[in-house]
């Protein structure tokens, strides 16, 4: 059969995780650990000083139909541009699904910073995330895995929003941004 | 929705089925490969093996919904390989189609020499492993 990918945003414990379809929706990096689509009662606090963060938001492919033969050579990216105004920014990273890692912080302020010692230490590619902006079509992000079956397959890509001092409150941005999943299939 | 099958040199033909995929065409037996709409057999891409030397190339490579567009966009790599005096040609047809546009689907078609990684993500060769199934399991 031709394959059927969705792609899952991951929440809950590493014992009990919760895997909900988000394609073709959006999904807010707030400071819950949870999805939603419209949630305004758990912003990321704008900081007097330093920087504060989303709860980082775990995002993995899952093949619903298994493909014919193979599903490999994943990428993810974004459109290039940060959309989110002054002091605001967004970093990536990748993690293998054995690492996953719960976001935490404390709601209505800010998330645990995404670093490889926060995120089950030692697991995380590259160690310190980069920033998203700079995975556009051209230049993606590989992402490591393939699929024969079905299930969850291919590494978690892991992003986090930063807000800086400078930036102003409100929805950011007006219009989503926008991420997205591509891959190869025979 | 664009599906595929192929005619054989022997006039046979054998559409895509979950019983006969790529892996399970005869490449030595293969004289025509044929992209077409699902439900007519007019064909929007004829590739014609006719050099014995040529090689099928057949992955599709696709990008999922996001939050800005609710249809899947499907590149067709369709193509052939082979090697002239030591020389490795490739002649590659990049057909696209939308899945699930509201507006209507859309498709085109494009062609280009060897896979290029620097020219475009589209154009960037498919893993070793996936251009091995077409003919792997060859009935």
């Amino acid at each position: 059969m031709v394959a059927t990918i969705t792609i899952n945003r991951l929440t809950g414990s590493s014992g009990s995780i919760t895997e909900t379809d988000i394609t073709s929706i959006n999904t807010r990096a707030n400071t819950i650990d949870s999805h939603t689509t419209g949630d305004t009662s758990n912003p990321i606090e704008i900081p007097s000083s330093g920087t504060n963060y989303s709860f980082w938001v775990n995002t993995q492919l899952d093949a619903t139909v298994a493909p014919d033969n193979l599903v490999d050579n994943l990428e993810w990216f974004t459109d290039g541009t940060n959309s989110y105004g002054t002091g605001i920014g967004c970093v990536v990273a990748q993690a293998a699904r054995a690492s996953y890692t719960q976001a935490t912080g404390t709601g209505g302020v800010t998330g645990t910073v995404l670093n490889d010692t926060n995120y089950s230490g030692g697991t995380l590619t590259p160690t310190t995330p980069v920033d998203a902006f700079g995975k556009s079509t051209g230049s993606p992000l590989a992402v490591t895995g393939s699929t024969t079956t079905t299930g969850a397959f291919g590494n978690i890509v892991v992003y986090q929003v930063t807000v800086g001092t400078t930036a102003t409150p409100g929805t950011k941005p007006a219009s989503p941004e926008t991420f997205t999943w591509r891959y190869d299939e025979t | 929705m664009l599906t595929w099958f192929v005619v054989y040199t022997d006039g046979s033909t054998h559409s895509y089925s979950p019983d006969f995929t790529i892996s399970n065409i005869n490449v030595q037996r293969l004289d025509r490969f044929v992209l077409h709409l699902e439900g007519s057999e007019t064909p929007l891409v004829m590739i014609h093996f006719d050099d014995s030397r040529k090689r099928p190339i057949y992955v599709k490579r696709i990008e999922l919904p996001n939050g800005h567009h609710s249809f899947k966009v499907v590149c067709h790599i369709l193509g052939w390989q082979m090697n002239v005096g030591g020389e490795n040609i490739q002649s590659i047809n990049y057909t696209f189609e939308t899945i699930g546009r509201e507006e209507g689907e859309m498709y085109w078609v494009e062609n280009g020499g060897k896979f290029d990684n620097n020219r475009s993500t589209w154009t960037k060769s498919p893993s070793q492993e996936q251009l091995n199934v077409i003919g792997s399991k060859q009935l």
